[in-house]
C-alpha cells in the first residue's frame, strides 16, 4: 500500500511539474518585452535600413552607431556589409541599398558589389 | 473486508499532494530558474522605450523617402490600434519637452500624413523635405545587370515599395515670405549657470506677437546650424535659442527674411559674481516693412 501511495505521489508530482512548466512558460510573470537585439532577422534588416535612411538625412554618425549598436550584433560592420550585399543580390530598392552602403562605407568597408551604390563625396 | 477495501481504494490524497508539489516546482522552474526567452520577435513585442525609438526611426525614414505606404507597413509591425493617434501623442510629447527639432519635424510630418493633428503642425507644414535631395538625384546608380533576372525580394516585400516624392520644405510661414525682418532690439547679458551662452531669438509680427516656425541660421568660423522658433512655446511662440561654444564669433540670419546679425562673440565675460562666463545674446526681430502682411 505504501509503495502504491508513493508511486501515485511520484506520478502526481511528475504531472504537476509538467503542468507547472507549461503554465510558467506560456504565462510568464516577468516582463516579456524585449529589445532590438531579439527582433526577427527580417525586422533587424528593416531596422538597419531605417537607420541608414535616417543617417542619410541627418548625417549624425554617432546616433547611427548608437542605433546599430542596439542590435547587439557581434560585428556590426560585417552585419551591415552582408546585409547591403544581400540587398544588392536580391535587387532591392536602390535607395535602400544606397543607405546601407553609406553605412558600410562610413564603417570603412566598400566591397566590389557596392561600388555602383557608393555615395559620391559631398560637393562633387 | 475493510482491509481489502482500503487496499483497493485509489490514493487520491497522494495524487493531489504530488500534483500540487509538482505544480509549484514546475512554476518555480519556469518562472525563476529557466524563464522563457523570446527571440525573433516582431516590433510589437519590443519594450516601450524601443517601440518609441522604432517609431522615431519610421518617422525619420518617412521624412527621407516620403513613402507613406511603407511607413504604415512598418507601423503595422507594432500592432498599433490607431497609428495617427499614437504618432501624434509621441510627436506632442517630444515637442512639449523641447526635443530635437529634427525628430519633432519627422514625427509631426508622419502624424499629419496619417491624419493626425500634432501640436507642432504649424511649425512644420507636413511636406516631406529630405535634406539630401541633391544627393538623391546624383547618386542614382546605373543598373549594370539585367534587372529582370534579379530575384524578387523575398523578405517582407510589402514593406519594400518606394516611390519617393520630394517637395521643398516650407517651414517658414509663407505669409511672411515677402516681409523683410530686421533686428529691432539686441541685449547682452553675462550670467552664470544654465542661462549662459545662449543666442536667444525672438521673432515677432508688427503687433509684437511671436511668430513660430521661422528658420534661423547660425554660422561660425567652422560650421553652421539651424533652429526654429516656436519649439519652446512656454517661453514665447516666436522664441528659439542656440547654445554657443566658447571663443567663437557667431552670426544669426532669419533664413530668407533678412540680413544676418554679425559679431556675436562668445568670448568670456565677467558675471556679476566675478566669475567668467559666456555671454547670452537676446535678439528681437520684427518686420521692417509690411509688403507681405
Amino acid at each position: 500500500m505504501i509503495r502504491r501511495i508513493f508511486l501515485v505521489l511520484l506520478i502526481g508530482f511528475g504531472l504537476g511539474v509538467l503542468a507547472g512548466v507549461l503554465v510558467g512558460w506560456f504565462a510568464p510573470i516577468q516582463d516579456v518585452t524585449v529589445g532590438f537585439d531579439k527582433l526577427h532577422p527580417d525586422w533587424k534588416a528593416e531596422y538597419t535600413v531605417m537607420v541608414g535612411a535616417s543617417y542619410a538625412a541627418n548625417h549624425d554618425w554617432d546616433l547611427a552607431q548608437q542605433r546599430l549598436g542596439r542590435l547587439a550584433e557581434p560585428d556590426p560592420a560585417a552585419y551591415v556589409v552582408l546585409l547591403a550585399e544581400r540587398y544588392i543580390a536580391q535587387g532591392r530598392s536602390p535607395e535602400d541599398i544606397r543607405n546601407l552602403v553609406r553605412l558600410a562605407v562610413q564603417m570603412g568597408y566598400a566591397t566590389a558589389p557596392m561600388q555602383p551604390y557608393i555615395p559620391a563625396p559631398a560637393g562633387s | 473486508m475493510t482491509g481489502s477495501s482500503s487496499e483497493t481504494r485509489f490514493p487520491w490524497l497522494a495524487l493531489v499532494i504530488g500534483l500540487l508539489a509538482g505544480l509549484a516546482g514546475g512554476l518555480y522552474y519556469a518562472w525563476f530558474l529557466n524563464p522563457v526567452q523570446f527571440v525573433n520577435v516582431s516590433p510589437q513585442q519590443l519594450n516601450v522605450e524601443d517601440q518609441e525609438e522604432f517609431i522615431r526611426l519610421i518617422a525619420e525614414a518617412y521624412l527621407q523617402d516620403g513613402d507613406l505606404d511603407r511607413a504604415q507597413a512598418r507601423l503595422a509591425g507594432l500592432g498599433l490600434r490607431d497609428m495617427a493617434e499614437n504618432i501624434t501623442v509621441q510627436a506632442d510629447a517630444v515637442y512639449l519637452r523641447g526635443g530635437d527639432p529634427y525628430v519633432i519635424r519627422a514625427l509631426t510630418t508622419l502624424s499629419e500624413a496619417l491624419g493626425g493633428q500634432p501640436l507642432a503642425a504649424e511649425l512644420f507644414s507636413g511636406t516631406v523635405a529630405p535634406t539630401n535631395v541633391a544627393q538623391a538625384v546624383t547618386l542614382t546608380p546605373t543598373p549594370t545587370g539585367d534587372q529582370g533576372a534579379l530575384p524578387t525580394p523575398s523578405v517582407m516585400p510589402e514593406l519594400l515599395t518606394s516611390t519617393p516624392t520630394f517637395e521643398p520644405p516650407t517651414a517658414t510661414p509663407d505669409v511672411f515670405a515677402d516681409t523683410e525682418f530686421g533686428l529691432t532690439e539686441q541685449e547682452t547679458a553675462c550670467v552664470e549657470g544654465e542661462g549662459a551662452g545662449y543666442i536667444e531669438v525672438y521673432v515677432t509680427d508688427e503687433d509684437g506677437e511671436g511668430i513660430p516656425a521661422v528658420e534661423v541660421l547660425v554660422e561660425w568660423a567652422e560650421g553652421q546650424d539651424t533652429f526654429y522658433t516656436g519649439l519652446k512655446p512656454g517661453i514665447d511662440p516666436g522664441y528659439g535659442d542656440f547654445l554657443m561654444e566658447a571663443d567663437e564669433v557667431y552670426s544669426v540670419t532669419l533664413v530668407g527674411l533678412g540680413e544676418p546679425v554679425l559679431g556675436l562673440d562668445s568670448a568670456g565675460c565677467r558675471a556679476p559674481t566675478g566669475r567668467t562666463s559666456i555671454p547670452t545674446y537676446r535678439l528681437t526681430f520684427a518686420p521692417t516693412d509690411n509688403t507681405g502682411l
